[in-house]
């Protein structure tokens, strides 16, 4: 995906061509539905998450400092209106001291491919589990491919917060998961 | 677990974008481009009335806090300072003031609220 592309699509949709904004939709679609799905886990919600993170795109494009890249400004945007859309309609959650958060039965006793999907869905509702600010961490984290400054800089935080922040969430985990997490231990961001 | 394994559970799923994603995008972005222009809050010809507002306001708390304390050796106030500050606070009293003000305030929070609501 290319800077220029996007620069120049944004400098013709500010110019008045909304034709181009196009242009940034098509490129940007798949990783903003996937990053809202994160969020949601619900397919219908994320790609309406999505549609709106672009059309806000649209409405603030005059704010995009172009010393900044435009992903980066992206995502920001996209991340602060999934959260507040969850903070609005929050996902059905349970605490993780719900028994519904708990990790799988023993391994000798359930078919391989099953343990597996079981333990995912156990990580997966865990890490929904989470205060937000910690799920939030987590998410956009691992989102980014593990780029702790790129995930300080989409959440808005310094990225010393965000590592304590990734810290803290893990060890969350760790206590309510302790045998997926346990050795050998997650490496720190 | 490995830090990667997390990575994996979380990236998991790959969704597609609906064929028709970028179109209904697109269809949104053009109806937000053909929409008017939101009015922008008349700030020349309200700020004259929201400074003599303010300034109204403050002389009745002044005033309030004068009558409050009443004791003339404790809190020295000029002779024409007080007649002044009487008759403004009067005069604004007369004049529905204090519900104008409220008015004000009451929009601009209302004002505030509808554009963190809609975003923009």
């Amino acid at each position: 995906m290319s800077v220029s592309e996007d620069q120049a699509d944004v400098e013709k949709v500010l110019s008045g061509d909304v034709a181009a904004f196009e242009g940034i939709v098509r490129r940007w679609q798949r990783p903003l539905i996937n990053l809202a799905y994160r969020f949601c886990r619900d397919r219908g919600r994320s790609e309406e998450m999505a549609q709106e993170a672009f059309l806000r795109a649209y409405r603030k494009l005059t704010l995009w400092r172009k010393d900044s890249v435009f992903s980066s400004w992206l995502f920001a945007l996209a991340i602060n209106l999934y959260r507040s859309e969850l903070r609005r309609i929050p996902l059905r959650t349970v605490s993780l001291d719900d028994p519904e958060v708990a990790e799988p039965a023993d391994s000798r006793v359930t078919h391989a491919a099953v343990e597996n999907e079981e333990r995912d869905r156990a990580v997966q509702l865990a890490i929904s589990a989470l205060p937000a600010k910690y799920r939030d961490a987590i998410l956009v984290y691992y989102f980014q491919d593990m780029d702790a400054s790129a995930a300080a800089r989409s959440l808005g935080l310094a990225e010393g917060t965000l590592k304590s922040r990734l810290f803290r969430g893990r060890e969350m985990l760790r206590n309510k998961l302790p045998r997926l997490f346990s050795q050998p231990h997650l490496k720190e961001a | 677990m490995q830090d990667d394994e997390l990575k994996r559970i979380l990236q998991e799923e790959e969704i597609l974008p609906s064929s028709g994603f970028t179109a209904s995008v697109m269809d949104a972005v053009r109806r937000e481009a053909q929409a008017p222009a939101p009015i922008p809050f008349p700030w020349a010809r309200a700020l004259p009335g929201m400074v003599v507002a303010g300034l109204t306001l403050v002389a009745v708390l002044v005033f309030s806090a004068v009558q409050l304390t009443g004791d003339a050796a404790t809190t020295p106030v000029p002779p024409g300072w007080t007649a002044s500050v009487d008759s403004i606070s009067q005069t604004a009293m007369r004049m529905g003031a204090p519900w104008a003000i409220l008015a004000l305030v009451v929009s601009l929070a209302s004002m505030k609220f509808a554009k963190v609501f809609s975003g923009r």
